[in-house]
């Protein structure tokens, strides 16, 4: 008996992934990536995965106001 | 044995003449012909002009002009770095074509000084993809275990150090590419304050957390070494001592030692033998008179998503045009990698750089309460090479790279051999351009300890 709840889900898993790997396209495209989609695919799409994944982890400072580091220096 | 050989006894030798610079060049050429067929330490091994250089100093030496303790002793560059007339690799075939146009400062200083090259030294590809095995050169093997990786991404550097191919060699670190290969190779290798040592003539990996580093087999060694590649930036804005030797011999005796047990107890959980190796060290320090105590420190995912994201994104501007037009050309690894950047905004790179002050801050304030750190290297023994899956896990599991984030000077060292026969390590940390307190305390644990002394056996 195949268990409606769970096909759902897988379901809804599919189309999500399938939503991320146009995004993934759409983005890499943007970026000028046709010849590294066209000949390897499964490594722009994990390369966006890993920068999805590091991005979710970054802490961003609780004072917008802060400066970057390192700090701007003028030349002499 | 010529081969095991420090910078101090290669220097008595020449003095006392029972060495000469031709002399030690021919046995070190023996032994890496001999040898470097299983290791790959070399992509480019110049014996020709090793030799005419070596009997350009032999003279010099014997006419009794020398320019100092690195005269006649021969140095391994990463092959990242810029030397006149030669191929500056990568280890990729993405720079087969870039022929060097001249030194990098860091070469000049090494000229001046008397230092002798021998060719160019294997890496990770751009000093990130590795070890991989789809390039035109094979990847560097670790001299303990030739089954085993020797750390990157100046893998040839530790390569040929451990394998005692050469006394010294230069290394470059953004994510710990010094500080690996010291461990998985039993070395001594020194990321500097950020800026101590010039980066010109240096393939950026992420400028903003590139350093150039020496390696070596002894903290003394590292510190001769240093002296000369600290003058390629002016004294005024970067302080440094007249020689970072001068201490060495002063002890721990009072030293304050911060030890950041939860990177490798808390937030992630090390392989016993380290976390043990590490104890013995808190003990070790104790014994000569050192106080070390307990210091918290951000955790290390923290620094983590700061470095990445740096990384990441100034990786991307390096590399965006190659990648746009050529990505066939890089290896699987380094293509991964170096894809990521694209997927991150302008925003997210302000927001871990607006952190990364954060966590300097961070840093600084423990250094308000102990004059040095103390922290896990390596979480584990170097594994397999040809395990891709965990060269993946086990690469990631280090403590190396708060302190590319932050730029403060990270000693790795020798602490321990595990059961299976490979290095264990440690680092220490000190104050910005106070390495010649990381290096003190160094010395001291070297001389308490054998681990220095001992050597792979490569038959």
């Amino acid at each position: 008996m195949v268990d409606q709840k769970s096909t759902g889900s897988l379901g809804a898993q599919v189309l999500q992934e399938g939503q991320e790997a146009l995004d993934i396209q759409t983005l890499a495209r943007l970026e000028g990536l046709d010849r590294a989609l066209l000949h390897f695919p499964e490594d722009v799409k994990t390369a966006a995965r890993v920068a999805f994944n590091v991005r979710a982890t970054l802490q961003a400072s609780e004072d917008n106001t802060t400066e970057i580091w390192p700090v701007m220096q003028v030349k002499s | 044995m010529k081969h095991w050989m420090t910078v101090s006894e290669i220097s008595r030798g020449y003095a006392a003449g029972t060495l000469s610079p031709v002399t030690l060049t021919e046995a070190l050429l023996e032994r890496i012909d001999a040898l470097d067929t299983q290791c790959h330490a070399f992509i480019h091994l110049d014996r020709a002009d090793a030799l005419a250089t070596a009997l350009i100093a032999e003279r010099e030496l014997r006419a009794g002009r020398s320019l100092g303790p690195l005269h006649g002793v021969p140095v391994g560059i990463k092959d990242i770095i810029d030397m006149a007339g030669q191929t500056t690799s990568c280890h990729s075939v993405v720079m087969r074509n870039h022929k060097a146009k001249q030194d990098a400062p860091v070469i000049t200083a090494l000229r001046a000084a008397g230092a002798m090259t021998f060719g160019k030294l294997a890496l990770h590809e751009f000093a990130i993809g590795g070890p991989s095995f789809d390039l035109p050169f094979p990847p560097a093997r670790n001299p303990w275990n030739i089954k085993h990786h020797p750390g990157g991404s100046s893998s040839g550097s530790g390569t040929a150090l451990a394998a005692g191919f050469l006394p010294l060699a230069l290394g470059t670190d953004t994510g710990g590419s010094v500080r690996h290969p010291a461990a998985a190779c039993g070395l001594a290798g020194l990321k500097p304050t950020y800026n101590l040592v010039s980066r010109r003539g240096v393939y950026p990996l992420a400028m903003s957390l590139d350093h150039v580093g020496p390696m070596a087999r002894t903290v003394e060694d590292i510190a001769l070494l240093l002296d000369v590649m600290a003058r390629t930036t002016s004294p005024s804005t970067h302080p440094r001592p007249e020689s970072y030797t001068h201490d060495l011999k002063l002890g721990v005796k009072g030293l304050r030692i911060g030890f950041i047990r939860h990177f490798h107890e808390k937030d992630e959980v090390a392989d016993p033998e380290v976390t043990s190796a590490l104890d013995s060290a808190c003990q070790t320090f104790r014994s000569l008179g050192a106080q070390v105590r307990d210091i918290t420190l951000p955790s290390l995912k923290t620094f983590g998503a700061s470095q990445k994201v740096i990384l990441m994104a100034e990786g991307w501007a390096v590399h965006a045009r190659n990648l746009r037009e050529r990505p066939e050309e890089y290896a699987q690894m380094s293509r991964r990698k170096l894809l990521c950047g694209a997927f991150l905004g302008g925003g997210d790179y302000v927001q871990a750089m607006q952190h990364r002050g954060e966590l300097i801050d961070a840093v600084n304030q423990a250094f308000g309460e102990v004059d040095i750190l103390l922290a896990a290297n390596s979480f584990e023994p170097a594994c397999r090479i040809d395990d891709v899956l965990e060269v993946v896990r086990t690469y990631t599991r280090q403590a190396r790279v708060p302190f590319n984030l932050t730029g403060h000077p990270a000693l790795a060292m020798m602490s321990g051999l595990s059961t299976s026969g490979l290095p264990l390590s440690l680092q220490l940390i000190g104050k910005n351009f106070d390495e010649t307190t990381v290096l003190r305390a160094g010395f001291a644990f070297e001389q308490a300890t054998p681990w220095h002394t001992m050597h792979p056996d490569l038959g």
